[in-house]
This record gives C-alpha cells, sequence and structure tokens, in this order.
C-alpha cells in the first residue's frame, strides 16, 4: 500500500464557485473562512471539462471518468416507464465512485447532496440524496421524505428536521440578497425574490444535515454539495456590478447584491463547517466550473437545451487544506476536474485506476510520494454499496426496449410530444457525450457519434462540432463539406421564417432579408485556411467575425498569430492585448504577447508576460524556452539555465533548449559538468534537428531548396558543377538516397535542409527531430507537368491513372506516417500558394523552422514567368 | 480548525443568514425560539383576549 497523507478527508462542492468573484470579496474580508483555508493551503484555478454541465462533471469529479465511461450524460434521462424524462438519476451511474471504492476498503463515507445520487446507494456510511433538500409540497407539514433519499433508511426521521422549507425563511434572511425588500412590498411577490428565497432554503437544508453528521457520525471521508452559487448566479448575475447598458436600472438595484451575499453566504457555512472538524481532516473545496461575471456575462441566454451553461466559465476554483497538503499558501496551476479522484486516492494511500484519465495533485502534497495504480477500480472485488446490477441501467437502452415493447402491443405508446421529447434528449445526450470526447483529445471517437446526430437532425450546433473536431484532424476537405451543408441548412431556415412572416404580414420588411453568412462559418472558414496555410485569405474573414463578436478569445488569439507569423509584431501585441482583455489569464495570450515583446528586444516585459503564462499553466515547455531565451538577453544566465532545464524536463526532445543548456554551461556559467552532460545528451540522444523537404515529383521541392538556401537557411547538396544546359546548381544529395543503407552522411545535415523523395522519408532513424515541409500540388497538374518532361502528349484525360492511384497511395502512406512519429513536424506547403503568395509561404516557413529567413529574397526566387503561366 | 470559536450568534425569531450558517444547532435553536415568540404571542393574544372579555 503506498503512503497514507490523509486520514479524513472533507470535499465540500460549490457548484459554479469562481476566482473573478471571490477575489475583490477577499481583498475586501468578506470571505475570512475561505481566506483562511487558502493561507494554510494551497489555491488554484480547476479546469472543467466540456461541455460544463454540473451533472456530468460531478460525476466525473466523483468517479475520475469522462461521460461516455461513468453514464451520467447530461440533466436528464428517460424515465422506465416510459413517461417522459425525468432529472438524471445515481441509476444512470455505471461505474464506482469514490465513495464505493471507500466503502470496499472498509472506510466510513458521508455523502450529502452530491449530484446525481438520488436514489442513495447502500455505501457503508450516510448518504442523502439531492433531492434530500427539494421541497415537493407547499406547507412544510405535508412535506415527506420520498423513498431513495436517505441511507440508511432509519435515519430518515432524524434528517427530517434539518431541512428547511422556502416558507420558513424570514425577510431577516433574504434581505442581505435583496435590501429593497424590506420596504418594498410589491417586490416581494417577484419571482426572483422566491428563487432567492428557494435557494436559501434548499442551502440551508444541505449544510444543516452536513453539519448534523459531521457532529455525530464517524467518518472517514465526507463530501458536501451545495448547488446555491451557481442558482443564485444564474437568477441574478446580469445585475451583478457593474451595471451594464442594457439592464434597467431599478431591477439592478434590486438584484446586484445577490451574488456577492450569495458567496458571503458560503463562507459563513464554511466557517462553522471548519469549526466541525479536527486537524487530522484534510479539506478539498471546488467547483465543477466557473460563471462569467465581467464583460463575458452573455447578453441572452441561447434558446437550446443547457442553453444556461453559455454563463459557465472554463475555469472553477480548487482549495486544499490539512495533512498530506503543502502549507504555503501558494498558488497551483494545471489542476483540473478530472484529476479530483486520483487526488483523494493518492492521499489516502489508495492505488489510481490506470483507466483514470486525470492525475493525482502530487506537487500540492507536502511530502514527495509515488502512488500506486492499479488496473481499473471496476475489477476490485469486494461490497461497494453500488446499485445492484439490475438496477443500475443505460435508460436510453432501457427506453429503447420500452419502445420495441410498444411496437410489439405489449404496452401502451407514450403520446408523440412525449416520444419527440425523448428523441430530442437522446440526441443531446450523444451530443454532450461526442463533446466531452473531444474535450479529452478522442476526436476519433467523437466523429462518428457526430456524424450520426447531424445526419438525423440537421441540428446546427451539431454540424458546428463536427466542423471543428475535422478541422483539428486536418480533414479539410470533411470540413468544407460541413460548412456547405450548414450554409444550405441557414438558408433554409431563413426561407422557413420569410414563410412564417409572410403569413402574419405580406409586407413585413424581413421578407427582403438576403442571406448573409453567419459569423461561426466565417470563423470555421477562417480557421480552415488559416490551417491550409492560407493567413492572407484567413485574415479578412478572422477581421470580420471579430467586428461582430469582438469579445471572442478564439477570435483575437488566431488573429495575433497570424500578424506574430507576419512578423507584425506591433499588431500582433494589439490582439494578444485585446485576448487579455477578455480572459486576463490566458496563458496563450501571455505567451503570445510575451515573444512579440522578446523579438522586438523588449525583454523584461517579456520575462513579466511569460511568467504570466506560466501563473496560469506552469505545463508549457515552449513558455519555460521563451522565458529562457529573454533571461539569456538580459544576462541572466543562472535563471535562463533554469528555465531551458524545466523545458526540457518537460519536452525532453526540445533540442534548441538543450543547445542553449549546452552554451550557457559552457561560456557563461562554466560549468563543465553540466555542460558535458548536455553534449552527451545531444550526441547521444537527439542528435540534431534537420530539415526535409519531400514531395511527389514535380511538386516544387527544389524550388523550395532554393528558397530556403536564399533565404539564409543552410542546404545539404552535391557539390556539382552548373553548365550551360544546367545553369542552376541541382538540389539533390546523393546520399540520401542510400538512406536504407548507410546514415553516416546525416551528422553533417543537422541544421540543415535536405531533399528526399516521398518514399525514403519511413527510413529517417528516430534519433533525430525532423522538421519536413512537404510540397503539395495537385495530382492531375503534376502529372501533367511530368508528361510534358517526358516530352508525352499531356491532357487531362491521358493521364495514367494508375500512376495517379499510385501517388494518391503514396500520400496517404506519408500522412499515416507521420502522424506515428514523435519527432516529426510537418508543414505542408500548397505549390499554388507558393507561386502566387511567395512572401506569406515564406513567412510561414520561416515560422515553422523557428529561423530567421530573409523573406523577400526567397520570394525573389520564384520566376514571374511560373506566376504568368499559372494564371493561365 | 477555526480560529473563531468564541463568536456569538444571537438567534431570535426573526433568524438571520447567520443562524442558517451555524448548520443543524442554529437551525434548532432558531426554531425553539420561533416555537418560543409564538407560544408567548398566543399566551398575550390570550391574556389580553381575558382581560378585554373577547
Amino acid at each position: 500500500m503506498a503512503k497514507k497523507l490523509a486520514n479524513k478527508i472533507l470535499v465540500i462542492g460549490w457548484d459554479a464557485a469562481e476566482w473573478s468573484i471571490i477575489e475583490p470579496l477577499l481583498q475586501q474580508g468578506k470571505m475570512p473562512a475561505l481566506q483562511r483555508l487558502m493561507s494554510e493551503g494551497v489555491y488554484g484555478r480547476l479546469k472543467t471539462l466540456d461541455p460544463p454541465l454540473s451533472p456530468m462533471l460531478w460525476t466525473s469529479i466523483a468517479t475520475g471518468l469522462r461521460a461516455d465511461k461513468h453514464g451520467v450524460c447530461g440533466f436528464v434521462e428517460p424515465i422506465p416507464t416510459g413517461e417522459g424524462l425525468r432529472p438524471v438519476t445515481s441509476t444512470s451511474r455505471k461505474v464506482k465512485a469514490i465513495w464505493n471504492m471507500f466503502t470496499q476498503e472498509n472506510l466510513k463515507s458521508n455523502v450529502v447532496a452530491w449530484w446525481p445520487s438520488n436514489p442513495v446507494e447502500q455505501i457503508n456510511g450516510v448518504m442523502v440524496s439531492n433531492l434530500y433538500q427539494v421541497a415537493t409540497k407547499a406547507a412544510r407539514e405535508d412535506w415527506k421524505m420520498p423513498d431513495g433519499t436517505i441511507h440508511p433508511k432509519e435515519k430518515e426521521e432524524e434528517m427530517m428536521e434539518f431541512r428547511v422549507h422556502p416558507h420558513e425563511i424570514t425577510l431577516n434572511m433574504v434581505a442581505p440578497f435583496v435590501p429593497n425588500i424590506v420596504e418594498d412590498i410589491e417586490l416581494r411577490k417577484d419571482k426572483r425574490v422566491a428563487s432567492v428565497i428557494k435557494i436559501i432554503a434548499n442551502a440551508a437544508s444541505v449544510h444543516a444535515a452536513s453539519t448534523h453528521l459531521m457532529e455525530k457520525t464517524e467518518w472517514d471521508f465526507m463530501a458536501v454539495y451545495h448547488d446555491a452559487i451557481d442558482h443564485f448566479c444564474h437568477t441574478a448575475m446580469r445585475y451583478h456590478p457593474p451595471l451594464r447598458k442594457h439592464i434597467d436600472e431599478k431591477e439592478f438595484d434590486n438584484f446586484q447584491h445577490v451574488v456577492e451575499a450569495g458567496y458571503q453566504f458560503h463562507d459563513m457555512m464554511l466557517e462553522r463547517t471548519l469549526e466541525l472538524i479536527d486537524d487530522q481532516t484534510t479539506v478539498i473545496l471546488l467547483s465543477d466550473h466557473g460563471f462569467y461575471s465581467d464583460h463575458r456575462r452573455p447578453l441572452q441566454i441561447p434558446k437550446e437545451p443547457s442553453g444556461p451553461a453559455a454563463e459557465h466559465s472554463p475555469y472553477g476554483v480548487i482549495v486544499m487544506k490539512g495533512p498530506g497538503i503543502k502549507n504555503t499558501g501558494e498558488e497551483i496551476t494545471g489542476a483540473s476536474v478530472i484529476d479530483i479522484t486520483p487526488t483523494i486516492l493518492a492521499l489516502s494511500g489508495l492505488p489510481i485506476g490506470n483507466d483514470m484519465e486525470g492525475k493525482a495533485l502530487t506537487y500540492a502534497f507536502s511530502e514527495d510520494i509515488q502512488p500506486e495504480f492499479i488496473p481499473s477500480w471496476e475489477n476490485r472485488e469486494g461490497f461497494s454499496g453500488m446499485h445492484d446490477k439490475n438496477v443500475v441501467e443505460d435508460p436510453w437502452a432501457a427506453q429503447e426496449a420500452l419502445q420495441q415493447l410498444v411496437e410489439l402491443g405489449y404496452i401502451e405508446a407514450m403520446d408523440d410530444n412525449k416520444l419527440e421529447q425523448v428523441a430530442k434528449a437522446k440526441l443531446e445526450s450523444d451530443y454532450y457525450v461526442a463533446r466531452n470526447m473531444i474535450d479529452g483529445g478522442r476526436l476519433k471517437e467523437a466523429i462518428p457519434i457526430f456524424e450520426r446526430i447531424f445526419a438525423e437532425s440537421s441540428v446546427i450546433r451539431y454540424g458546428q462540432r463536427m466542423a471543428f473536431a475535422y478541422l483539428s484532424l486536418k480533414r479539410y476537405d470533411k470540413v468544407a463539406e460541413i460548412i456547405a451543408r450548414l450554409k444550405e441548412i441557414e438558408k433554409a431556415d431563413l426561407e422557413d421564417l420569410k414563410k412564417k412572416a409572410q403569413e402574419k404580414n405580406p409586407k413585413d420588411p424581413f421578407l427582403n432579408k438576403e442571406f448573409e453568412e453567419p459569423n461561426y462559418l466565417d470563423f470555421i472558414e477562417g480557421l480552415m485556411l488559416l490551417a491550409l496555410n492560407k493567413p492572407g485569405k484567413a485574415l479578412p474573414l478572422l477581421e470580420k467575425v471579430q467586428q461582430k463578436n469582438p469579445n471572442s478569445l478564439d477570435v483575437a488569439l488566431n488573429i495575433a498569430k497570424i500578424h506574430k507569423l507576419r512578423k507584425s509584431y506591433s499588431k500582433a501585441e494589439k490582439q494578444y492585448i485585446k485576448a487579455l482583455a477578455i480572459d486576463e489569464r490566458n496563458a496563450a495570450a501571455h505567451h503570445g504577447l510575451g515573444i512579440c515583446l522578446l523579438r522586438q528586444n523588449k525583454y523584461d516585459i517579456a520575462i513579466d508576460e511569460f511568467l504570466s503564462a506560466l501563473e496560469s499553466n506552469f505545463y508549457m515547455p515552449s513558455v519555460h524556452y521563451h522565458l529562457g531565451e529573454a533571461l539569456y538577453k538580459v544576462e541572466d544566465f543562472s535563471e535562463a539555465a533554469e528555465a531551458f532545464e524545466v523545458a526540457i524536463h518537460l519536452a525532453p526532445g526540445m533540442t534548441k533548449a538543450h543547445k542553449w543548456l549546452f552554451e550557457i554551461y559552457t561560456d557563461k556559467l562554466n560549468d563543465t559538468e553540466k555542460a558535458s552532460k548536455q553534449k552527451e545528451f545531444l550526441d547521444n540522444n537527439i542528435k540534431g534537428e534537420i530539415v526535409v523537404v519531400t514531395g511527389l515529383p514535380k511538386t516544387g521541392s527544389s524550388l523550395m531548396m532554393e528558397m530556403l538556401q536564399v533565404g539564409g537557411m543552410p542546404i545539404l547538396v552535391d557539390d556539382t558543377e552548373t553548365t550551360d544546359k544546367s545553369p542552376k546548381k541541382t538540389m539533390e544529395f546523393a546520399k540520401v538516397n542510400l538512406i536504407q543503407k548507410d546514415i553516416s552522411w546525416m551528422v553533417d545535415a543537422r541544421g540543415k535542409a535536405v531533399k528526399m523523395i516521398v518514399q525514403l522519408l519511413n527510413y529517417l532513424p528516430p534519433n533525430y527531430n525532423y522538421k519536413v515541409i512537404q510540397m503539395n500540388r495537385d495530382i492531375s497538374e503534376l502529372m501533367m507537368s511530368q508528361q510534358v518532361h517526358l516530352g508525352k502528349k499531356a491532357t487531362p484525360e491521358t493521364l495514367p491513372l494508375k500512376l495517379f492511384n499510385n501517388y494518391l497511395s503514396q500520400l496517404s502512406k506519408l500522412n499515416t506516417w507521420v502522424e506515428a512519429q514523435p519527432n516529426v513536424q510537418v508543414l505542408k506547403v500548397e505549390f499554388d500558394d507558393l507561386i502566387e503568395n511567395p512572401i506569406e509561404q515564406a513567412e510561414i516557413i520561416a515560422d515553422f523552422l523557428g529561423e530567421e529567413l530573409d523573406f523577400n529574397s526567397m520570394a525573389k526566387v520564384i520566376n514571374p514567368e511560373l506566376v504568368k503561366i499559372k494564371k493561365k | 480548525m477555526s480560529q473563531n470559536k468564541n463568536r456569538i450568534v444571537e438567534i431570535g425569531p426573526q433568524g438571520s443568514l447567520a443562524v442558517l450558517a451555524l448548520g443543524s444547532v442554529g437551525l434548532k435553536k432558531w426554531r425553539e425560539a420561533v416555537r418560543e415568540a409564538q407560544e408567548k404571542e398566543a399566551k398575550s393574544k390570550k391574556k389580553d383576549g381575558e382581560e378585554t372579555g373577547k
């Protein structure tokens, strides 16, 4: 058994808690309990999963697995009897939660109001379900405790008295949320006030139940979940200061305190909770996602299922304190909700399942421990308290089975509305699972789901996500196909709306509305063009999107990327600053801004930006690398060496960082021991980086070699004499063709460019890093060019089909090979783009190679005659 | 763990967030205070009724 660092663990869930709201409250001393917890432990941002939907997330938090594995795939599930839909239940969960694992280890758990936890499980301890606090009757006396709410059942009566009915909530309790209620009697009838009352009652019930169990039961693990912050925010975040233009001032005056009071109430409850634990308890307080509280608040909630999730921000909070946790009050980075179960297991000295995607947050631990692993908790024998296998079911599969019984006439059919409702919910549930897979990098598994649900429904959101997935997979043909389909759907929708408008009013000016490309399509198209190395075409599209949607972080980052690529650093800088105005802690924006400043020799502020990026996400090797470069420039050599060391620790194949380290240890720090280690590493492991120019015949690879040469890149070619017939030097290096037998020449190729045919690439030895520039050209066109070169007749009709297919197969093999090589990076350059936009392509190539190349000289290599011929 | 174990929370029938934040203990005490206040009110109504002869 691994070392146990914590004897008792208390997990407190605050749904939707967000640092940008908490930070000002901490500064004003309004959340003293949380402040203490932070200063005596560690704290940080907690990355959510996509989609940020709470039942899925809290189940991932409690299991360490994603939705497709744990089975809770949204807010609703079908009712087994076929009466429509119901809120998702614990019977949908297919895997063990942390309390089941503890039960198996004979440890006692109390679980209060976890979402979803109804019906309760037979765990070793007490479980209070998420329906415990929900008042089902108008009067408290009539409010019974439904079956499945409390485990063990004999505790039902005892727990009854801790439920607070909304009718019990007094004016005094509501006043901190809505102060005007004291004077304004009419305001008391407002439905938002009714919501606030209900939320206070629910939170008070959960808190009373949990504090009771903390005092009166023995436990090793306890988990308490509060949904109140999320609910206060959905009710009143739009009124949270500062007042925005479109918000009514009177409404603002009435409801501006709801969110802040909600947080303060939670701090008060936390204060009491902390009073009830001893020094042997480790506390983990966390939220599943954040909540936009500033200019990023959406102006409108999308009218779609789970639309309110648009208000959720991608980072929640985590605070940990107690035995096993550092007591330094420091901020930790890189934590995700998927890491919580592994962290709890590691703290408890229990093994982590290899099937869990997350990691134990050991860098927050007070001791350096090595967690143990097992293949999966699912195969571990023993009583876990999970629902009986007969009760655990896939509700959607059950629904289908039910439908079959209906079709066979055994049971009565659901009415059409309910059937439609269930069918839509099923599509939506599949959509969430596919998004969750994409978030976990499992694009290929997600695509078939998107393909199916988009084909079945033509729901635009499904198509959009699928287009992004294909974009990540570099399947641009599919992206273009989806864009075309989405345009068709948008046009048809517009026509439908026009028809409806005409029926109402034949003179409605809306009837004259012409189809306009929606913003999201421009965005997808822009990203695709950028990925296809056509930044010149991508930029105007992205700028158009930015005009309509100035608060899009992704748009600003991509525009910045284009400017950075073109070395227009001040323009890129502006976009990165814009991105930081949208999300001040965005690591990519700080990194990009830092690079722009570094390239403009503004080293000190560049260093600040790199450090800010690392504060948000420490695990970015390229940021450490650039930090090292900036520190070197300000002659802080030992710090620079440290930054490069971290970079290679995170990305051991980073040859450049090894080179820097070798130079620093040799020339600046005179540390011969470390210098020789670096040299040894460079010589033995990473022998260096070689630029390989490849492509099918007649795709312009010689042209590319020539461009690289005049741009300032060393090239490896045979030293042949030029003749009148061949006035140009050949760009070949004959030994390349013997690579299967002899690789001794590769030492000389380090740091240089060399030309190689596609078929030989898979003989490249793995102990070098390669940057491959793959030249592409329309295959028919290149074959015609070859035919002409061979003096043959060349029309599209006369091209040999066999050769055509052979070329296609070679390219396909190349792609497969590249995907499997961690030491190979590829840049695909289209011959046509090179001819038409040589400067732009030169910029892209230089950026890919990370070299300062002379763009103008490179562009001059392109023969103007070639451009003319091409245009003809 | 708390550094504020001796804090004083006033518990009256009108209740407060501070009382709810005390959890199970606060809830019990507050409901007691409400009950007592109701009994007191009922007694005083009864007394007023007796005095006025209603």
